[in-house]
Parts: structure tokens; C-alpha cells; sequence
């Protein structure tokens, strides 16, 4: 019997070809996409989950608060670890990492790394990292030992084998001792270069408790909790921290935190890491749990509005066979012969769609790795979570177009339904069109979306930025150079295609540091504002106008002057800024502002405006802007290597253009739009697929009523009209309920940007329209095809 | 063709293609159909009645052969051409009344009027006139299905006639009625012939044929007799 079932389904499938290849296609797409977001999820998920002692391993955030700033940052001071270990009877191990930049030297291959791990000894062992060529335990026992990742290994090397040979750091010989290959496990931090914390002799700062820059971790003992280390935490920090804290900041204890101070540690389980912490100083790049949210709400609204198309179609086609049912029920079959016959089919048309699903995730992954800066495989949909959401889908899709039909035709009554009875006219028309206009609102809705997401970004890329970003190369660490930088500007200056060039403390698309303002409320009340080291010929390389005061000069008294923008000014209070005193923390004299400018934005635009002051460099700065024509722009930048090579021989060049560090800062922006068109080019596809299945329903359903219409006189575009017109109506439905939803929506999602365009009526008519005229096309063909109808033909039905 | 010829058919043919399979509907059909006439057409399934039909109200045109509706040759015509010179001249009753579920017997009838551009007060008029003349004018805010099968009919038959067309076809339009209800929509039609209006109807009531003038036998597409009814002396 299940054979006769299953060649009755595949026979009636085949009979109605484009029915089941847009059923599927539909269904196969939404299936695609809940796929892919199903992958990226369980990977963004698995982030520290892989080793067992990972649920009782924390590491420790420092809370700190002194005046207007907060710290919040997985840093400690060096002694912590050892003090925890002793003290607090819950903590059963500890592991510090501290990182640093550095120059990596394996013979003359030279690399600039930017984050060398330097750990405990029991470091592999503690995370249960994976390690070749060495016992986790003793691998760092040596401080002249430092461990690879396959990625290092092949850039000093050449090749994975690399133990036993030797690499430099800071002149320091360190030998291979073991390869770390982290595989496809995922932790909140990856590393390149681990060496010994105990090779680091020079300085005192590991030893002391006033300097934080070590990252402490701990396991707590099995019968303990975090809860009771926290506690126990609070107590070490008033013993042994706060007062040397007081005394290096010459305060009282009580006086700190009865003005608002605060210093405490907490505890932060490491599987909390990955995707609910965006602390300053991470020591790699986090996930969101946001993005994972909004990403998973996609899925399920993409898939969502597969499901109605395909319940949809798949009970709009069942009525149709009342016919057959009945017959096979005058025949003598029984209701659950019936409901089987159904559920078989429902179930084919599943699993095939499942199979062409697959087979799109495959074809998709290239694209999607590359949208999402992932790395994910087709062979994670054989781990369990992914075969378990197979299987959800499988069971829900067929359940979902099996059910219905099973279960409501199994109960008619055979000769009603060969004398065509079940059905009177217009029946279950209105809770399909409800789901089709369901399906097109959110459609509109992730148009609006789209359209708002690109245009923000096109605002914050288009901005004006007060200075001139164009064809300006950043040369990163002169200030290994030393004095030596000035040499290196002079060179640069000398190349054909270079305009101007200036060293730089900070600038655009690159750390800039934030100090505190004093406005004229007095250090009580500070303001974070942004400060830049430059040196005289800043302004013209950047292209910014200076719109009061006069330039300084190259041997004016390094801290004596400084320039301030509007915003500055403005908390300055009302009186001319120029020839004011500034009071800047952290700059230990009192610079007089001797020039202003306006509309400047050195800081990504959405960290909201903050007041700016450029002063001359009064340290080796970090940078050297260089404008360069636009004509040498492509030719440029050998020459300027060619330079570095003259004055640093020895350090690794880095070059970028100061356009594309801009727009990276704009990267998450991008790939969020990106996603949000793709979604939405995936609802209104579907939407469209819904749109065309009804389409076909309506016209097959109206037959008689469009062949009695011609026969009286109706010509083909009235028929047309008519098909449409319901059609119309639903989506502009669909447009009143997206477009005020659309508008909250988006108004909350900007008013996480400083600078912002403003919801105009554009976006939601342009997304009204494009709704519509997709929604027309594809309804135009059943319109059409309705209104070629021969009447003759039509009146055959009965 | 004499002024009062209003249909000819010279040799018509129709063949259908299904699949591979060549249909002969009709077969060199020769045909006048004088004004005000009342024509039964009679035969057996498949015998190429409703082709016939067909074909006379311009739903479909013959494969080859000439066909004069008035003074208009109509083979050749396109669909668009069709349409436009059936609205008003040709009104149609069926078998099955097809009557569109969702308008009432007012919105019904007033279809073809709206096809035709009729004004909508002049609609009112002209849908109260064909209602009460067919004895539904009581019903015009119903919907089809809370009519008799009887009343469906005369409804459509309103339908048919309320733009006063030049001829009404009519399928077996008392096949799916009770021997009664059959009676009184065949008193119907011969009143309307009586009136003026040329009818021209497909049955296989060998009762309902003797209201008509003439009846003609069809047999595999082809005319093989034309008889005109001697009407007992009443």
C-alpha cells in the first residue's frame, strides 16, 4: 500500500509540474537561508564550549570609576592571580596572559606581530589547548620556549615544521617548542605567537598592583561558584589594592568613592565571552548577541513566510482534489488511507526540498563566509544541533501542508465532494489572502529596512568630514624610528607624487586617544573629548581649514599651544576660545588655544560628537599621513616603501589608505545592510512565489465566473483588471500596516548614530511602489493567462 | 442572403487537436437562420451540438468556412473583435444558468449592461424591465444559490436578454430543471420569440423541440435533416 501511495504522490506531482517546482523552489529557498543562519548560529554558540573545564573557568573585569570615566576591561595587575590562588579557597587554578605589538624576526624574515601572547607556564594545559610536539605541561617551562600556530609556523618557516628552530624577539633568541593548531575549536581569543610571561623581565609592571594589563583567568573548584570568588574578590581588592591605590593617587579611601568613585572586580565566565562582552581591551574580536538575534528573527521570518506559501498552495491544491479524494472514498477507502495518501505526499515534496536546500547552502557558503568573515563547512550540518534543525524542518514543512488536507478532506462526505459540494465559493479565500498580505508586510518591511540601513551608510561614508580623506597613504609605527621619523618624512617629501606629509599621534580609521576636558564647570564636571598630536604641516596634509587663529611653528614649545573645535569652544563658555588656557587632563601644563576649527571628524561618526583638540606631537607619533596627487596616486606607494626601506631596513613597512580605514570602521554597518538586502530580496522572492500561487488558485477558482464574464461582453483587460484588483487591495494592506511598523523600527535603529538622515517619505513610497509593481508582475501572468481564457473552454468545467 | 437571413453558414468545419488525436466537430455545415425564427438543435453526445452552438454565439470560430452573422463575415475575426461584436447581439442561457455566485440577481443581470457602457440610471431601468418580465423582479437583492433552480434560469435568461441582442442561444436551458420549472422557462422563450427575438437552443427534450419552428438533426458534425414543426392546431 505504501508504494501505491507513494507512486499516486510522485504521478501527482508530476501532473502538476509548476505547481510543485514553485512549491519547492519556495520552500527550498526559505529552508537555504534557515540553514545558513542555522550554521552560523550553532558556530557563533560554540565558541568556548568545546572543552568541559571551560564552565568553570573565568577570567576577571576590572570596574573602575574615577570621576567622569569608567574602565570596564578584562585587565588586572600581574600579582592578582598568585594573591586568588592563595587566598580564596574556591579558586582551584589560575592562568595569566598579557599581550604585546612586536617585531618578529626568523632570520631576515621580519613580521610585525600585533598581539604576541605571553602566558603562565600552565597556559595549553589550562584552556586544554591542543599542542604538537610537546607535553602541555612542560612545553613553556623554559622562559627561552615559545609555541606557534600552524599560520606562524609557515610565515617564518615556511613550513608546520618549525620545532626546534629558533625566532627573535626583541633581540631575544626563543626556540619552537610545540605547534597549536586550533583546528575548527572556537575560543574568544586566537594567537600566533605564545611565549613564556616569564621572559618578560623587563619592566616592573607584572610584579606591581598598580599597573593593569594582564588578562587573569581562573578555575573555580567544583563545589564553589562564581558568586563566592566575586565576594571573595571584594575583599582582596579593600586589602591590598585600594590603599596603594589611594596613596599612588593621593586621595582617601572614603573621599574616592563618596564622590562617585568605584573599583571592583568581577567575574566573567569565559563562556559569557563570545557573545555578550564588548569590553575595551578584548583580546580578540567578539561576537554580538544582538547580531545573533536579529540574524536568527530573520531566518524565522524568511522561513516563516516560505511555510504560508507552501500551506498555501499545498491545501489550495488538495481542495482541488476533492474530486479524487471522493472518488477513492466512494471506491472504499478509509479516512486514514486518506490522511496517509496526503501526509506520503506532503512528506516527498519535504524531503525534496530538504535535498535542493542542502544543495543551495553548498552553493551558498562562499558568499556567505565572505558576508559574514566566517569560516564554516557544508559538514557542520552533520553535527547534531544542524541535524536536529533538519529534522524540525523536515517534520514541521510536511506537517504544515500534510496536516490540513489529511485531516479536513478525509472528513468530507464522498458524493458531496464528487458532486464538487465541499467546496462554494470563495471559501478560504480570505484566510489566504490574509497570509499573502502577511507575507508582503514583511516584505515592505525589510525594504524599508534596507532602503534606511544604505542610505545611513551612504550619509556616514558621504559625510563631509571637514578634511579631505582622499588619496592620503598612512605609514603605522614610525615611532620605531624614534627621532629617525623625521628623516623618513623628509624622503617621503622628496617622491614624485607626494604633496605634503605630517607625523601623527593619532588619526582617522586608527586609534585616536580620549582625555578628559575641563570646560568651564571646572574638573567636576570633565567631558571626554579626542586629542591628536600633530606636527605643523597636519593641516595641509588632512586639507583642513583653520576657520580663527594662526599655524604653529615646528620649534614653538611642544604643549604651549593647542586648537579646539566648535564644540570645544562652546564648553569654554561665551567668550573668544582664542588665547583661553586649556585644561586637559593628563597634559601637565595648560596649552593656550591659539587657533579653531569646525566640522571636523577624526572619530567614526557614530561614537557621537565629542569635542576635538589638536596640539603639536610632544612624543614620536605613531603615523605619517602622506597626501600624494591623484594622478600618482596608484604609482605612490612603492616609492614610499622604497623610502622606509632607506630609514628602517630592519621593521616590516605598513601602508594603508586612510579612505579604506574610514570605511572599515563601517564594515559592521555594511555587512548588516548587506544582510538586511539579501533578507529582504529573499522575502519578497518568496512573497512573489506566494503571489503567483494564489494568483494561479484564484484564476483557476474563478474560471466559470471569468468565462461567464467574456461571454457577456468582457474584454480581456477588464479581466485582467479584475484578477488584479484584489490583489492590489491586499498589498496595499500589506504597505498600511508595514509602513508605520517600518518607520518605528528604523527610527529606533537610528537614533544609535550621532549624525543620521532623517525618515523622509522617499524610502517608504519607493518601498510602497517596488512592493507593488514586484507584486503586479507576477500576478500579471495569471492575469493575463485569465484573460485568454476562451470562454468555450472555461464553460466546459461544468 | 435575403434581408431577413441573419445567419449563414457556409461549410463550416471545426477540428480539435487533443494530443495527436484529430476531433471533426463539425463537418461542412451549411446553415440559414432566418430573423425571429425559433431553431432546436438536436442530436447525440458528441454529435457537435454545443460546437455548433459555439460557434453560432461567437465563442469560437470554425476552422475553415464562412460564416455571416448579419452583414459581418465573422470567420478570421480576432478575439478582441469577437467580443466586441457579440456584446449586445448575442445574449446566452445555459444549462448549468452559470450565474456568478457573488453578485446578486440585480448585479447578475445588470453584467452585460456594464460591458456595454450603459449608463448606470438607464441600467437600473433597463435590469427592473428584463426582472419583472421573467418574474423575479421580487428577488433582485438574492443571491443566485438562495434561488430555485427555476428561478436561477429565469434569471438568466433576464440576463440574456436585457440588452436586447439580436439572437439568444440557449444551451439545454431546462436540462437541469424539474419537467415543471422546464415548462414554464420554455413558455418563457416562446414568449420572447413571440416578442421579436431570434432563438436558437440545443436540446434533447423532443418536447421542449416542439416549441420551436424548425429542428435540425445533427449527427457526427453534420446536418442531416432540417424539419419544420407542424404545430397541432391549438
Amino acid at each position: 500500500m505504501f508504494t501505491h501511495y507513494l507512486s499516486a504522490a510522485w504521478r501527482s506531482l508530476k501532473r502538476d509540474r509548476a505547481y510543485a517546482a514553485i512549491n519547492l523552489a519556495g520552500l527550498s529557498v526559505g529552508m537555504a537561508v534557515a540553514l545558513l543562519i542555522g550554521l552560523y548560529v550553532v558556530d557563533e554558540m560554540s565558541y568556548d564550549r568545546w572543552s568541559p573545564e571551560a564552565e568553570r573557568t573565568a577570567r576577571i573585569v576590572l570596574d573602575w570609576r574615577v570621576g567622569e570615566r569608567d574602565v570596564h576591561a578584562p585587565l588586572s595587575p600581574g600579582p592578582l592571580a598568585d594573591t586568588l590562588k592563595e587566598r580564596l579557597t574556591g579558586v582551584e587554578a589560575v592562568s595569566r596572559i598579557n599581550t604585546t605589538e612586536q617585531i618578529v624576526r626568523a632570520g631576515e624574515e621580519r613580521h610585525h606581530e600585533k598581539q604576541v601572547f605571553w602566558v603562565d607556564a600552565n597556559f595549553f594545559e589550562f584552556f586544554s589547548l591542543p599542542l604538537n610536539g610537546a607535553e602541555a605541561s612542560e612545553v613553556l617551562a623554559q622562559p627561552d620556549r615559545v609555541v606557534l600556530s600552524p599560520r606562524a609556523a609557515i610565515k617564518y618557516f615556511g613550513t608546520e615544521q618549525a620545532i626546534g628552530k629558533v625566532l627573535s624577539i626583541e633581540e631575544r633568541p626563543y626556540t619552537v617548542a610545540a605547534i597549536s593548531d586550533l583546528g575548527d575549536r572556537n575560543l574568544h581569543f586566537s594567537y600566533d605567537v605564545v611565549a613564556p610571561l616569564a621572559a618578560r623581565t623587563r619592566g616592573p609592571w607584572i610584579d606591581t598592583w598598580l599597573a593593569f594589563n594582564i588578562y587573569t583567568y581562573f578555575r573555580r573548584a567544583p563545589q564553589s561558584s562564581f558568586e563566592q570568588v566575586e565576594a571573595g574578590l571584594a575583599g582582596l581588592v579593600s586589602q591590598e589594592l585600594l590603599p596603594r591605590l589611594m596613596d599612588a593617587m593621593g586621595r582617601e579611601q572614603e573621599e574616592f568613592l563618596s564622590s562617585g568613585g568605584n573599583f571592583r572586580f568581577n567575574v566573567q565566565p569565559v563562556r559569557d565571552i563570545h557573545l555578550h562582552s564588548s569590553l575595551e581591551h578584548e583580546l580578540g574580536q567578539n561576537g554580538d548577541a544582538r547580531q545573533v538575534y536579529v540574524l536568527l528573527s530573520l531566518a524565522l521570518a524568511v522561513l516563516l513566510i516560505a511555510s504560508i506559501n507552501y500551506i498555501n498552495m499545498a491545501t489550495a491544491r488538495a481542495t482541488r482534489r476533492g474530486l479524487e479524494v471522493g472518488l477513492r472514498k466512494c471506491l472504499g477507502a478509509e479516512r486514514s488511507q486518506v490522511r496517509w495518501q496526503f501526509l506520503i505526499e506532503a512528506g516527498l515534496v519535504s524531503a525534496t526540498a530538504i535535498l535542493v536546500a542542502v544543495g543551495l547552502v553548498v552553493a551558498a557558503l562562499p558568499s556567505f563566509n565572505q558576508l559574514m568573515s566566517k569560516d564554516l563547512t557544508a559538514s557542520g550540518l552533520a553535527q547534531p544541533a544542524m541535524l536536529a534543525t533538519l529534522l524540525a524542518l523536515f517534520l514541521g514543512s510536511a506537517a504544515a501542508s500534510g496536516l490540513y488536507p489529511a485531516f479536513v478532506m478525509a472528513r468530507f462526505r464522498p458524493l458531496d465532494m464528487v458532486r464538487r459540494r465541499f467546496y462554494r465559493g470563495r471559501e478560504g479565500w480570505r484566510l489566504r489572502a490574509a497570509l499573502v498580505t502577511f507575507q508582503f508586510a514583511v516584505g515592505v518591511l525589510m525594504i524599508i529596512a534596507s532602503l534606511t540601513i544604505f542610505r545611513q551608510i551612504d550619509f556616514l561614508l558621504d559625510k563631509d568630514l571637514g578634511f579631505q580623506p582622499e588619496n592620503v597613504v598612512v605609514v603605522e609605527n614610525i615611532d620605531n624610528l624614534g627621532d629617525g621619523w623625521l628623516g623618513l618624512k623628509q624622503d617621503v617629501l622628496k617622491a614624485e607624487g607626494v604633496v605634503a606629509a605630517s607625523g601623527a599621534s593619532g588619526l582617522p580609521g586608527h586609534w585616536i586617544r580620549e582625555v578628559y576636558f575641563v570646560g568651564e564647570g571646572g574638573r567636576e564636571e570633565t567631558q571626554t573629548s579626542w586629542l591628536v598630536s600633530v606636527d605643523p604641516d597636519f593641516f595641509d596634509t588632512l586639507g583642513i581649514e583653520l576657520s580663527a587663529g594662526r599655524r604653529f611653528e615646528q620649534d614653538e614649545p611642544a604643549s604651549g599651544v593647542a586648537y579646539i573645535d566648535r564644540l570645544a569652544a562652546d564648553l569654554l563658555g561665551t567668550g573668544d576660545p582664542l588665547g583661553q588656557q586649556l585644561d586637559v587632563m593628563t597634559i601637565p601644563r595648560y596649552p593656550t588655544v591659539v587657533g579653531t576649527f569646525e566640522g571636523v571628524h577624526l572619530a567614526p561618526l557614530h561614537q557621537g560628537m565629542r569635542p576635538t583638540v589638536i596640539r603639536p606631537l610632544t612624543e614620536h607619533p605613531k603615523y605619517l599621513a602622506i597626501r600624494v596627487t591623484d594622478e600618482q596616486a596608484s604609482q605612490v606607494l612603492p616609492r614610499i616603501q622604497s623610502a622606509w626601506r632607506r630609514h628602517a631596513p630592519e621593521q616590516p613597512f605598513q601602508a594603508t589608505w586612510l579612505e579604506d580605514d574610514i570605511a572599515a570602521f563601517y564594515a559592521d554597518e555594511s555587512q548588516t545592510a548587506s544582510l538586511a538586502t539579501g533578507a529582504a530580496l529573499l522575502a519578497i522572492f518568496i512573497a512573489c512565489i506566494g503571489v503567483l500561487g494564489l494568483g494561479a488558485f484564484t484564476v483557476e477558482q474563478r474560471t466559470k465566473e471569468i468565462g461567464v464574464r467574456k461571454v457577456l461582453g468582457a474584454s480581456a483587460p477588464s479581466i485582467a483588471a479584475l484578477v488584479t484588483k484584489d490583489f492590489v487591495v491586499l498589498m496595499g494592506i500589506a504597505v498600511l500596516i508595514a509602513t508605520p511598523l517600518g518607520w518605528w523600527l528604523m527610527t529606533r535603529w537610528l537614533q544609535d548614530f550621532a549624525y543620521r538622515i532623517s525618515l523622509g517619505p522617499t524610502i517608504f513610497v519607493s518601498a510602497a511602489l517596488l512592493a507593488l509593481g514586484i507584486a503586479v508582475t507576477s500576478i500579471s501572468a495569471q492575469a493575463l493567462r485569465a484573460a485568454r481564457l476562451r470562454p468555450a473552454r472555461s464553460l466546459r468545467y461544468e | 442572403m435575403t434581408q431577413d437571413t441573419l445567419i449563414r453558414l457556409t461549410q463550416v468545419h471545426k477540428t480539435f487537436l487533443t494530443g495527436n488525436v484529430e476531433t471533426r466537430a463539425l463537418d461542412g455545415v451549411d446553415l440559414d437562420i432566418q430573423r425571429g425564427e425559433l431553431v432546436a438543435i438536436m442530436g447525440p453526445s458528441g454529435c457537435g451540438k454545443s460546437t455548433l452552438l459555439n460557434t453560432l454565439g461567437l465563442l469560437d470560430s470554425p476552422s475553415t468556412g464562412s460564416y455571416r452573422f448579419g452583414e459581418h463575415e465573422v470567420a478570421g475575426l480576432s478575439e478582441t473583435q469577437l467580443t466586441r461584436l457579440r456584446k449586445g447581439n448575442i445574449g446566452f442561457v445555459f444549462q448549468s444558468f452559470n450565474l456568478i455566485d457573488e453578485l446578486t440577481v440585480a448585479e447578475n443581470v445588470e453584467l452585460p449592461l456594464h460591458y456595454l457602457g450603459v449608463s448606470k440610471a438607464e441600467r437600473k431601468k433597463k435590469v427592473a424591465v428584463a426582472l419583472e418580465r421573467v418574474g423575479v423582479a421580487h428577488r433582485a437583492d438574492h443571491y443566485p444559490q438562495q434561488l430555485s433552480g427555476g428561478q436561477q434560469q429565469r434569471v438568466a435568461v433576464a440576463r440574456a436578454v436585457v440588452t436586447q441582442p439580436k439572437v439568444l442561444l440557449a444551451d439545454e436551458p431546462t436540462g437541469n430543471l424539474d419537467s415543471h420549472h422546464g415548462r414554464e422557462i420554455m413558455e418563457l422563450l416562446k414568449e420572447l420569440n413571440e416578442a421579436g427575438t431570434t432563438i436558437i437552443m440545443v436540446t434533447h427534450s423532443e418536447s421542449d423541440a416542439q416549441y420551436s419552428d424548425r429542428i435540425l438533426r445533427l449527427l457526427d458534425g453534420r446536418l442531416i435533416e432540417s424539419e419544420t414543426v407542424r404545430r397541432i392546431a391549438a
